[in-house]
């Protein structure tokens, strides 16, 4: 945990945000506190304080003076929308260009995408 | 005085938690308890052996005694190297330190000289019921061990003499390394030899000396003269501390 | 509690300091200032000089040349503001007694001791109270030490490698206590280590000591952004590292690797992949060591 070459605060903004998306995290709750935060996870409460706030500048978390940090409602709709915009960027394209590389045909890879959307319908 | 005023006109406080570490010291000198309670013992021991099986007419409290000034050096010796990191390290100034480890050594210098007072007195109430004279080898403050007050004063004298100059042999090893500590052996040792040689007519600058000092001094001045003594050898032993930084610790 | 003549925000003021041990110089024109109530990582190979200059703010020896300020004031023989400085040495400075008697001696020395605190974490970390030091292994005074430095609260508390033989679940246990603690009970931190990746999570600011000079003072995020690795065909990298602090480089083949320690608002990286190179993140600990095994450190 936190082990990659990118700053911690980041890594925990990155890491809320992934809570935010899946709903471990709903709009309108609490979020922890930076101390409780910290202590938790076992860093810097500067460092906690740094990744909380970088998600107050982009809105996805909101202070309530004297109670605490609470997720913006809308904030996984916007976070969503963010995500889905990178995706081909950053997903689909690095993917594509591999593909070439290897010389697997586009076809190949709509089949199969195919094939597991089949099985998780059979899995439900 | 203990404050100063600093460059910001901050009142210094350079005493502090002075109680608890006179009390520290003396725990962790409670080995010298035993070292009273071993030589009780062995005196006992060898006044019962001359008494089944021999006679004496010297006095074997004096002579059993003496080896009380030795630990006391002991004790001094030890002072610095044991707990000048450890107090410095609690949050100790120097000052603090040699403070407290005075008023120790003075409450174990008295403690001792108390029973050494004691003890005279005990063997004086034996020797009397068997017609044993008790004989006195060195020279002494008193004429006669009734004299307690004396008995006492000198035995607190000699004792504070040892325990200041070892305390001043133990702060040269910790502050100037073993080479040099060992050379500055000699020049702690004065305090203790003169005060022997002073009143006791001690041997440690030769014979000679030992009985020409102090000889025919008024008694008063032989007890001023090593009061003072001690006091400048804790001013010294005050001096080195102030200045002796806490070692590096070998690993 | 606490009467302190006056509350400056920078608990630690060092100007042009030197310390030297006879012929040898430990410390040499480190200047540095440190705000109140961080957690500071001091960073440095052995025998660099961060004892040296712990000692000093701790008032365990007198600096040689320059000038040290605690708290606004001289800690040396400063009988109230040394109860509120503590050096915890490795394997701590601990008398020949039994662990519960050091502590209450401790206790009474400390002005803001907490028995509370002490007699939990001695029961965290399994150090028997009954037990004398001398009788205790080395992890075990490692983390006797570590509880005193901890429950004396003192505003300003150093711990000089106090984990040393301590092992990896004990080395968490502090790190969670301290940063526990400190949330509680705000105040300034200064920890010696060369385990960077361990501990530098723990830190808000680095402190990098090398040779008795103080190379690196920045915080740990800036820090983790300004070493970089980067890697491409030599001639272009060759041609990317002019004028750049290069403090490593190696060759495999055509390509080349190198480490480069950027200024922040470099605009470094987007240059770099404009020039299709690869870049990477360089961890602390390797940036630490390219730091300090530089020939020519400044």
């Amino acid at each position: 945990m936190f082990d990659d070459g990118t700053p911690i605060y980041q890594q925990i903004a990155t890491r809320i945000k992934r809570d935010i998306l899946d709903g471990t995290i709903a709009e309108g709750e609490q979020v922890m506190s930076t101390n409780q935060y910290a202590a938790f996870y076992r860093i810097n409460p500067a460092t906690a304080a740094k990744g909380f706030h970088q998600l107050v500048e982009e809105d996805v978390l909101h202070k309530r003076r004297g109670i605490g940090m609470y997720v913006t409602e809308g904030a996984r709709e916007r976070l969503l929308a963010q995500r889905r915009a990178r995706f081909f960027v950053e997903v689909v394209e690095p993917m594509a260009a591999e593909a070439t590389l290897l010389g697997v045909p586009l076809a190949d890879i709509f089949s199969h995408l195919e094939e597991l959307e089949t099985q998780k319908r059979r899995m439900r | 005085m203990t404050a100063v005023i600093s460059d910001r006109g901050h009142r210094v406080r350079r005493l502090r938690g002075l109680w608890p570490t006179y009390q520290g010291i003396l725990l962790g000198n409670l080995w010298y308890l035993g070292f009273w309670a071993v030589l009780i013992v062995v005196y006992t021991g060898i006044a019962l052996g001359i008494w089944l099986w021999g006679s004496t007419d010297i006095s074997l409290w004096e002579t059993s005694t003496n080896s009380t000034k030795g630990t006391m050096a002991a004790v001094g010796v030890m002072l610095a190297p044991a707990f000048l990191p450890i107090l410095v390290a609690a949050g100790l100034t120097r000052r603090s330190f040699v403070a407290a480890a005075s008023a120790a050594l003075a409450t174990l210098a008295a403690g001792s000289s108390l029973l050494v007072a004691l003890g005279f007195v005990v063997e004086r109430w034996i020797y009397a019921a068997n017609e044993i004279p008790g004989t006195l080898q060195n020279e002494h403050l008193y004429d006669d061990t009734s004299q307690l007050h004396l008995v006492f004063v000198e035995s607190l004298l000699l004792q504070l003499a040892y325990a200041v100059s070892g305390a001043l042999i133990g702060l040269c090893f910790y502050r100037f390394g073993a080479f040099r500590g060992i050379l500055l052996i000699l020049p702690c040792s004065v305090l203790a030899a003169s005060t022997e040689a002073l009143i006791t007519g001690g041997t440690w600058f030769g014979p000679e000396v030992g009985a020409a000092l102090g000889a025919g001094w008024p008694s008063w001045a032989l007890i001023v003269v090593p009061a003072a003594a001690i006091a400048v050898g804790l001013l010294i032993v005050r001096a080195l501390a102030i200045g002796a930084a806490v070692r590096p610790r070998k690993t | 509690m606490n009467p302190s003549f006056e509350e400056p925000n920078n608990v630690v003021e060092v100007d042009d300091l030197r310390v030297s041990y006879g012929d040898v110089t430990a410390l040499e024109g480190v200047s540095l200032t440190l705000e109140a109530n961080k957690i500071y990582g001091l960073i440095g190979r052995n025998g660099s000089g961060k004892t040296s200059l712990m000692s000093v703010l701790a008032a365990f020896r007198r600096p040689d040349s320059g000038q040290v300020r605690v708290e606004g004031r001289d800690p040396y023989e400063d009988a109230e503001l040394a109860s509120r400085i503590c050096l915890i040495r490795e394997s701590g400075d601990l008398p020949t007694a039994k662990v519960r008697q050091i502590l209450s001696m401790i206790a009474r020395l400390r002005p803001d001791w907490d028995e509370a605190l002490a007699q939990r974490l001695l029961a965290r970390f399994k150090v028997p109270a009954d037990r004398n030091v001398m009788k205790l292994s080395r992890g075990m005074k490692s983390a006797l030490g570590c509880v005193i430095g901890l429950a004396s609260r003192a505003p300003l508390t150093m711990f000089d490698e106090s984990y040393l033989g301590m092992d990896a679940p004990a080395r968490y246990i502090f790190i969670e206590e301290l940063l526990a603690d400190y949330v509680e009970h705000p105040r300034t931190f200064i920890v010696s280590t060369h385990l960077i990746e361990e501990f530098a999570r723990l830190f808000e600011e680095i402190l990098i000591i090398d040779k008795g000079r103080l190379i690196v003072h920045d915080t740990v995020d800036t820090l983790r952004e300004r070493g970089v690795a980067l890697s491409g065909p030599a001639e272009i990298v060759d041609r990317f590292a002019l004028g750049l602090e290069v403090l490593g480089e190696h060759t495999l083949g055509r390509t080349k690797q190198i480490t480069v320690y950027c200024h922040p608002g470099d605009d470094l990286r987007r240059q770099a992949k404009a020039a299709g190179l690869e870049l990477g993140a360089l961890p602390l600990q390797d940036l630490f060591v390219h730091l300090t095994t530089r020939e020519d450190a400044p």
